[in-house]
């Protein structure tokens, strides 16, 4: 699987049914889970007073909240389900995704988390549209951010719920509508009182279960397919491409992930945004080394299972999967405790929800604060205003979830590659750029919006696709990073002009 | 070291550009263009943390760890192009894994997290922030602020129910 339809299935976690797994352990661990969800989430809304405490926490989270916060937000379900099944389609290919997790939260604490954390401190800035439109002066710039943001905030959600709606289905067996409303409900809630409070609070628990769940399951791949040499012996002898350094794509194909998953996590404001909220920016030292430990481990179960369900395919011990995601279903059911099945679907059940929620808070902060902002206005309440814009993109995600059918696929699409075209030029550069000027940021949002949806609608309805290999999230992404300092060398005179003194001396810092 | 850095951003990216351009091609990707590609893309990841770690224009002590990743990616992909496939008749395993397969996750997804996130803690108080800084350079910022005039200034930040500034802090 080449081109765009590895890009699909990567950002639609779960499209197809899963296999029912309606049992009661599995349904009283998930009904215990969703409670004590329910029970953090009426904590911070008790803690949620003002707007900053709504989208910015007050500034007010512990090292190990934005640790588990982070790891959180960044893996959604398709760590635990979409991504074993992608391993088990295209082999090896599939970790170029994860691969970067090494590099990319240190690099992002070297080139963000200060300069964001301090542009809280001297701006108030709560938004990444915020910092964009403090650093150049630009209402125009935060507004394209801002709507960048909103299109890639509905179509991320739209599929998430609908993920969580199929895999409430699955545990509980109470049809897709039911688990879309059910799961955007409890979300919702927590998301609506408690704002970012709740979402942190929620993610440490989430966290924390999922690295919990992801290390035992991993014992267990190991134990089923003979440890990793007979794992890579059973595979070898039968599908060597498997385990070949790309995997079954081509070498630009998996190249892309790395790049797009590696430079992109520089521009994803779900997982950017929690900088702003560190109660002591000191503690960020211990920051890139907490987190990616926590990433590693919690990407154990995403190989392990991949890997592993090929190997006891070819072996003869499971049939072939009619559909990748069934991998993770399937391998629970068959080769691990109940106990431990039923804690993973919770585990999914959590990442879906963490990064729900993350996307509630920022789109609602788009919605409300960034576009308004951008055409000189501003509401008088944005906490009231935050809560009502959460409810509403909340529920227009899940009615295109429930309803829309091809247009929540296409949305979906959008999703990361819109973050890190659009963000990572005109933030993660012009942050540590005193050259690059306002016409350099607005004409890379713009090219990276552009290319983005012109070229993923155009594939996603077989109009026109990029050669195979080449993905639209890789291009849209190198081509803004080049427009954005091609702009800006042209315009440099004007760069003096777009940088207060106060932002050059964060810059600098 | 930032202008080094930033010109190393643009050229990784115009390899980046070249090795996607070449897709277009009659006849499809050469055997070259991964070879662009990893180039760029390696070059790109440490250019970019070298930006935003510099401070005074110097990276210091992090010229170790950074030369050493850049040392894993770039000889860790381009050991992965240039080895030939594992014989399936006769599977020599790293580590449970055939030696491309280990070059890519143990050295280019596992040995940068040893580098990395620990030189990053090591060098934080000289490199990044130590105590103090956060108080100066918010002062200097809003010294330099006062220098803007009144119409330049920026306004207040997010607006509460009771029409006053937000709480920050208070927890």
């Amino acid at each position: 699987m080449t081109g765009p339809g590895v890009g699909m299935a990567l950002i639609l976690p779960q499209v197809e049914e899963l296999p029912h797994v309606v049992e009661p352990t599995i349904v009283w661990v998930a009904v215990a889970y969703f409670a004590v969800v329910t029970l953090i989430g009426a904590w911070a809304t008790r803690q949620t007073r003002t707007a900053g405490d709504f989208f910015a926490a007050g500034k007010g989270i512990g090292l190990v909240a934005l640790t588990l916060s982070v790891m959180s937000a960044t893996l959604s379900g398709f760590a635990f389900i979409g991504g074993p099944g992608l391993v088990y389609s295209i082999g090896l290919g599939a970790m170029f995704i994860v691969l970067p997790a090494a590099l990319t939260n240190a690099m992002g604490a070297w080139v963000l988390a200060k300069r964001l954390r301090l542009m809280a401190e001297v701006r108030r800035t709560i938004t990444l549209p915020d910092v964009i439109g403090a650093r150049y002066r630009s209402p125009l710039a935060q507004g394209l951010a801002g709507v960048a943001i909103l299109v890639a905030v509905i179509g991320y959600m739209a599929t998430n719920i609908l993920a969580l709606g199929l895999v409430i289905d699955a545990v509980f067996g109470i049809g897709l509508a039911w688990g879309i409303w059910l799961g955007m409900g409890i979300t919702m809630a927590y998301a609506v009182g408690g704002g970012i409070v709740a979402g942190i609070y929620t993610d440490v628990f989430q966290g924390s279960l999922m690295a919990v769940a992801s290390v035992l399951v991993f014992l267990f791949t190991l134990q089923a397919g003979g440890g990793l040499g007979g794992i890579s012996t059973t595979i070898l002898e039968q599908d060597p491409g498997f385990l070949g350094p790309w995997g079954h794509l081509t070498p630009i194909a998996a190249l892309s992930f790395f790049f797009v998953f590696g430079m992109g996590s520089l521009g994803q404001p779900h997982v950017v945004h929690k900088f702003f909220m560190l109660r002591d920016p000191l503690k960020l030292r211990w920051y890139p080394l907490l987190t990616t430990t926590a990433l590693i481990v919690s990407m154990l179960l995403y190989f392990g299972v991949g890997v592993a369900v090929k190997s006891l395919e070819l072996q003869g011990e499971m049939a072939p999967l009619a559909n990748p995601d069934d991998a993770t279903p399937l391998f629970l059911l068959g080769y691990t405790p109940l106990i431990l099945a039923a804690l993973v679907f919770s585990g999914v059940a959590a990442a879906i929800m963490s990064t729900v929620n993350s996307f509630m808070n920022i789109g609602a902060a788009a919605m409300m604060h960034d576009i308004p902002v951008s055409l000189g206005r501003r509401v008088n309440n944005e906490l009231l205003w935050g809560r009502i814009c959460t409810v509403i993109i909340s529920v227009a995600a899940a009615l295109l979830a429930q309803h829309s059918g091809m247009l929540v696929a296409l949305l979906g699409v959008f999703g990361w590659g819109l973050f890190a075209s659009t963000l990572v030029p005109a933030v993660a550069i012009g942050m540590n750029w005193e050259g690059a000027t306002r016409a350099g940021a607005v004409a890379s949002i713009s090219t990276g919006l552009g290319i983005t949806l012109v070229f993923e609608t155009l594939a996603f309805f077989g109009f026109y696709s990029f050669p195979v290999g080449v993905t639209v999230s890789g291009l849209s992404l190198v081509l803004s990073i080049l427009v954005f300092f091609g702009v800006s060398h042209l315009t440099r005179d004007t760069a003096e002009a777009t940088l207060d003194p106060d932002i050059r001396v964060v810059m600098k810092a | 070291m930032k202008r080094v850095a930033l010109g190393a951003i643009v050229g990784s990216a115009l390899l980046i550009g070249a090795a996607y351009a070449t897709a277009f091609l009659p006849g499809g990707t050469p055997e070259w263009a991964p070879w662009l590609f990893v180039t760029g893309m390696s070059v790109m990841m440490v250019a970019t943390m070298a930006m935003g770690a510099a401070r005074n224009d110097r990276i210091g002590r992090l010229v170790i760890p950074f030369a050493l990743v850049l040392v894993i990616l770039l000889g860790g992909f381009w050991l992965v192009l240039a080895l030939p496939p594992a014989d399936p008749t006769d599977p020599s395993l790293w580590l449970g894994l055939p030696p491309r397969a280990a070059i890519v996750l143990y050295g280019i997804g596992f040995l940068p997290f040893l580098l990395v996130p620990v030189g990053y803690a090591v060098t934080f108080h000289e490199q990044t922030l130590g105590p103090g800084d956060l108080e100066r350079i918010r002062d200097e910022a809003l010294a330099a602020r006062g220098t803007m005039p009144l119409s330049d200034r920026p306004g207040r930040g997010l607006v509460d129910d009771d029409g006053e500034g937000t709480g920050e802090g208070r927890r």
